[in-house]
């Protein structure tokens, strides 16, 4: 995610997509339910975010906004606010 | 943020008093002022008076932190309604502030943006078409 994030605001966007999706390959949702209090992120609510974000600057809007909709619903069933506020 | 790269300037608000309502319930201050940021970018066109303060008061204060991921962005829709109010010198400052802090971090993400606020303020300065591909054309080496 760290990889995806720099791609992203260094404008390498396809690249981003790409860690995003191996990123989401080694992410399981109930061993990585902590990520918060190790990292500061909320993995499962970033994953999406990343794409979303290197979606939406690639001009794939309907992509953006399906994940968009994650984002908003993984945000906030979890117990975060910094995370909640993050996502809006 | 995707809503103020789309530029939904409505929804982007929405969800910008969201994060200002639940961070100042919760006193998270730097969402707060992350919220503020977008509060003021979504006003940049039925608003740019008050874009242009919110935006310049957030700015301030994420000055404060080393996190210079935002800047850039905020500085390019504080200048577009500078622009908008038609001034030109103060527009000229953020453009210039957003441009070297993108030289010195390589955080690019907001260039073609940035660049379409810069070519419209060189117009304003009463530059031509070649005074903007002078200024935006590809320079010797850039291999971007």
């Amino acid at each position: 995610m760290i990889f995806a994030n720099l791609y992203n605001y260094t404008g390498k966007f396809a690249a981003s997509a790409q860690s995003v999706a191996e990123a989401a390959r080694h992410y399981q949702a109930d061993s990585h339910h902590g990520s918060f209090e190790l990292s500061g992120l909320d993995l499962g609510i970033h994953l999406p975010m990343a794409r979303m974000t290197a979606l939406s600057l690639s001009g794939d809007h309907s992509g953006a906004d399906r994940d968009m909709n994650e984002i908003l619903r993984l945000a906030e069933e979890q117990p975060q606010v910094g995370v909640l506020c993050w996502a809006f | 943020m995707r809503c103020l790269v789309e530029r939904d300037f409505e929804r982007a608000g929405g969800l910008a008093d969201l994060a200002v309502a639940v961070a100042t319930e919760h006193g998270v201050g730097i969402w707060a002022t992350a919220g503020q940021l977008s509060q003021g970018a979504a006003l940049v066109i039925s608003d740019p008076g008050r874009a242009a303060a919110l935006i310049g008061a957030a700015i301030v204060k994420l000055d404060a932190i080393p996190w210079p991921l935002y800047h850039p962005t905020f500085l390019c829709f504080q200048a577009e309604a500078l622009s908008r109010l038609g001034r030109v010198a103060e527009t000229r400052e953020k453009v210039d502030r957003a441009l070297a802090m993108i030289a010195s971090t390589g955080l690019v993400w907001w260039d073609a943006e940035l660049h379409r606020i810069r070519a419209a303020l060189i117009r304003a300065e009463g530059g031509g078409d070649a005074a903007v591909r002078e200024a935006l054309g590809p320079r010797r080496g850039d291999s971007r």
